[in-house]
């Protein structure tokens, strides 16, 4: 009997905790941007940019920003390790895609990464947030000059943001998390992610 | 190196009592890993319930090595070096791959144990200095590591003979434990 009241509440009050993948071709700052989202939020330090090391594998980091419980997954950005990413989809409430602004010559492979992200039907109504990073360098170009460069096609009612950032000095970083919590929240993704879950634990049950 | 390694664990975990467990089936290469990292004598010890725990001990760190897989009436005592313990090294033998269903079986019952739920994980993808060996992104797939949701996890090309891949493994592990594990 307990645990039937117990359960309500959970169902009522309980935050719902959204799952974020941080995707990116090789080199881009999607561990950078963790660490940086851990040290804004969590108030803890961070592990410094020069100490990252290439994530061959999962990282996560846990923060509640704007009233809501973010869990970010950072997955590796090489090519052979791209095929990983997929796994993560079905359960994810949104995508932070992560482009190193500083360096045209690896649009192009962020555009076709990007292109079959948005392809899958796993991602289906995920919002998407592009973030031009490494502002910090004087060569980055602008969240719009990206947006012309990428062109992209396939975002349909996606809802979508492009925004400039530096993971280095946080730049940026706290006006797209704001934006990419309000669209989970509004999303349609996230109510049918709802319901699956609350499916899954029934059946458990 | 191996004593750089060993200062950089006592820096993180300061006092405290901490525990990696170094796990496998038999002759994924465990034992040359251990001497490889030459963080100090390792202790072989067989107590009387008949299995095998290697131990290193380095001020309050202790890494602890036995087998997976093979009889079932001694694992529950494997539950008695589940406590404290921040990170699991799961080494596997990249180039037997008749093994790897067995592998990956004993690796995610493993970390179903409750006591291991906070513990990160980090992969040895051992044995690549053998013809046939498959590499990382294999290897990943096979152990179905992408199950893994709730904790981090990074694997490595290892070869413990040449002591190859082992020290970048090794900074992953110190750095997300820095950073504060999962």
């Amino acid at each position: 009997m307990f645990s039937l009241f117990y359960g309500l509440w959970k169902y009522m009050f309980s935050k719902i905790e959204f799952h974020v993948l941080i995707l990116g071709v090789h080199k881009a700052g999607k561990t950078s941007l963790l660490e940086k989202l851990k040290s804004i939020y969590l108030h803890s330090e961070g592990l410094p940019p020069d100490r990252i090391v290439p994530t061959v594998g999962l990282n996560i980091g846990r923060v509640e920003a704007s009233n809501a419980k973010l869990v970010f997954w950072d997955l590796g950005g090489q090519i052979g390790l791209r095929t990983i990413w997929e796994k993560y989809y079905e359960e994810a409430h949104a995508i932070v895609f992560v482009i190193d602004a500083s360096c045209p010559s690896s649009f192009e492979d962020s555009k076709s990464a990007l292109e079959k992200v948005l392809r899958n039907d796993d991602l289906r109504g995920a919002p998407l947030l592009i973030l031009a990073n490494k502002q910090d360098l004087p060569e980055a170009v602008s969240s719009e000059e990206l947006a012309r460069y990428l062109d992209l096609k396939e975002l349909g009612e996606r809802l979508y943001l492009f925004e400039a950032v530096s993971a280095y000095d946080g730049m940026g970083i706290k006006y797209a998390i704001e934006w990419l919590v309000d669209a989970m929240e509004r999303s349609k993704r996230t109510e049918i992610l709802r319901i699956r879950a609350r499916a899954g634990e029934a059946a458990n049950i | 190196m191996g004593i750089l390694f060993t200062r950089m664990l006592s820096s993180i975990f300061g006092n405290r009592e901490a525990r990696i467990l170094v796990l496998g089936l038999d002759n994924a290469g465990k034992t040359t890993i251990l001497y490889r990292l030459q963080m100090g004598e390792v202790v072989s010890t067989i107590p009387t319930i008949g299995f095998n725990v290697e131990t290193v001990q380095y001020n309050n760190i202790k890494l602890q090595v036995w087998d997976l897989g093979g009889q079932t009436s001694i694992r529950p005592y494997w539950r008695c070096y589940f406590p404290n313990t921040q990170a699991i090294i799961y080494v596997v033998d990249s180039s037997d791959t008749d093994r790897l269903v067995i592998a990956k079986e004993e690796f995610h019952a493993i970390l179903e144990e409750d006591e291991l739920k906070g513990s990160v994980v980090l992969v040895y993808a051992n044995k690549q200095d053998l013809p046939g060996a498959l590499d990382d992104a294999a290897i990943t797939e096979a152990l179905e590591l992408h199950k893994i949701k709730n904790r981090q996890w990074a694997i490595f090309k290892t070869s413990a003979i040449k002591g190859e891949g082992l020290f970048e493994g090794l900074d992953w592990l110190s750095n997300t434990l820095k950073s504060g594990g999962s």
